[in-house]
């Protein structure tokens, strides 16, 4: 019982902080972009656009591996 | 104390939630009015002088955005009442680092001027002071009197262009920051010694009170995220809980000394989760690493995957000082934002139904800064956890 508590507080915390990690790694990943379109002169942003989408895959496999991680 | 309950229950994780989201709802409104009142900046700066009647009328009505906006930003007075020379003002040093060396001066030479306006001349040079931050003023005033020189960049926001000395003053997140840390020493050495005068007896007053909190780091935070390795880390997973939360309760206190934004400033959050981040990285052990370096994935993945790993290390504490600068400084515009209907609708009737939700939302921020301090020390924890634990 004790050690059940203890893993709802952890795991609360933990996924009240997936958000914001998915928004950082999208961010991150798309601010690369953006400066690679700014550097290059690319007008319709294909960098900020193509790095916006990898940072989704980043951030969702990030997400996929700490659920795996919580089970073991 | 057993916190869990909070999170248990099911009406309170209701609460919980409904904090969570309101928060949010009020972070999304603060983005909204910002933007609008760059338009509405924008707008002034395109027509000074031709709609000076317009002008005049728009200065009138209660200007809610720079009045929140100017609530959460630091400051370089401290208001205890009143507003500018009507009321008390404790007015904090300056000290700045200038090409020809250490200035100091009190802010009350600026006479609460904060668009450039009011020239200081201390040892051969001026200064001016415009949006809170400190510049090398002009030679000359320009059209609205000021002695700075406002840009407008291609995006129409209004920047600054003048050269800015080394700003090392006491200002109100400083301040209020020093106060704390006294606080928190003066505090934790009292209960040191009643630990050390009464060894292996029942606490007593001070000592009672924080006891049941400290033990709820320990049990609670430290223990279960970090396993046997929990001692080496308590030192610093309570302090970062005791001055996150001690900082978020002072920023609910209305009067002096509260009322600074200090957890709600994004340079405090990042530093302390650059400390998280240090500690993680220095402190983590081979199969850490190795989990980075060399992610469980099919080889064809690895390319693609340790990039994703290793922005993975810089996301993590990059999430820990977003969430709480986000959480806190909502908290704070919603509340100055339920008050402020009461001007913008100018008129009493608002009153009751502005001051109840104002009541309601500031009890909710109690709840939150507990809350977020919990968070961040739990994911501090986990983070330190995840990069000492041994394999399984």
């Amino acid at each position: 019982m004790e050690e059940e508590k203890d893993k709802n507080a952890s795991s609360y915390a933990k996924y009240t902080g997936i958000a914001f990690q998915m928004m950082a790694t999208i961010g991150i990943f798309a601010f690369i972009g953006y400066q690679i379109d700014k550097h290059q002169g690319i007008e319709n942003f294909l960098f900020t656009a193509i790095l916006g989408i990898v940072g989704v895959g980043a951030s969702l496999y990030q997400v996929v591996r700490s659920l795996n991680r919580n089970k073991s | 104390m057993d916190y869990n309950r909070v999170f248990v229950s099911k009406v309170r994780r209701l609460i919980v939630v409904f904090a969570l989201f309101s928060v949010f709802l009020g972070f999304r409104t603060a983005a909204f009015a910002q933007a609008d009142s760059v338009a509405a900046q924008s707008h002034e700066v395109s027509a000074p002088a031709a709609h000076g009647e317009e002008h005049g009328k728009e200065e009138k009505g209660f200007d809610i955005t720079s009045f929140i906006f100017h609530h959460i930003s630091d400051s370089h007075f401290f208001t205890i009442w009143g507003h500018g020379d009507h009321g008390l003002t404790l007015h904090l040093p300056i000290i700045l680092w200038t090409d020809n060396g250490l200035v100091m001066f009190s802010s009350s030479a600026f006479q609460f001027d904060d668009a450039g306006k009011v020239v200081v001349e201390k040892n051969g040079q001026r200064f001016a002071i415009a949006h809170n931050k400190i510049y090398y003023a002009n030679a000359a005033a320009d059209a609205h009197g000021s002695y700075v020189s406002h840009v407008a960049d291609e995006k129409g926001e209004e920047k600054v262009t003048n050269a800015r000395p080394l700003d090392f003053s006491v200002t109100k997140n400083v301040f209020s920051m020093l106060l704390s840390i006294v606080v928190l020493v003066v505090v934790f050495t009292t209960v040191a010694a009643g630990y050390k005068k009464r060894a292996g007896k029942a606490p007593k007053g001070l000592q009672s009170f924080l006891e049941p909190i400290i033990l709820f780091v320990r049990d609670d935070i430290a223990r279960p995220n970090l396993g046997h390795k929990y001692a080496a880390f308590m030192p610093y997973l309570l302090s970062v809980f005791f001055f996150i939360w001690l900082n978020n309760m002072l920023g609910l206190v209305p009067f002096f000394p509260g009322g600074a934004n200090v957890t709600g400033n994004i340079a405090l959050t990042v530093v302390l989760a650059a400390a998280t981040f240090l500690i993680t990285t220095f402190k983590a052990n081979k199969y850490y690493w190795g989990h980075i370096l060399n992610p469980p994935v099919p080889w064809w993945l690895k390319p693609l995957m340790i990039p994703v790993e290793i922005f993975g290390m810089f996301t993590k504490p990059i999430a820990l000082a977003i969430r709480l600068f986000a959480n806190i400084t909502a908290g704070h515009i919603l509340v100055m934002s339920l008050l402020c209907l009461i001007f913008i609708f100018n008129s009493i009737a608002v009153a009751p139904a502005s001051i109840f939700f104002a009541v309601f939302i500031g009890l909710i921020e109690f709840l939150v800064a507990f809350i977020q301090a919990f968070i961040f020390t739990i994911l501090s924890a986990l983070f330190i956890g995840m990069a000492v634990e041994e394999h399984h």
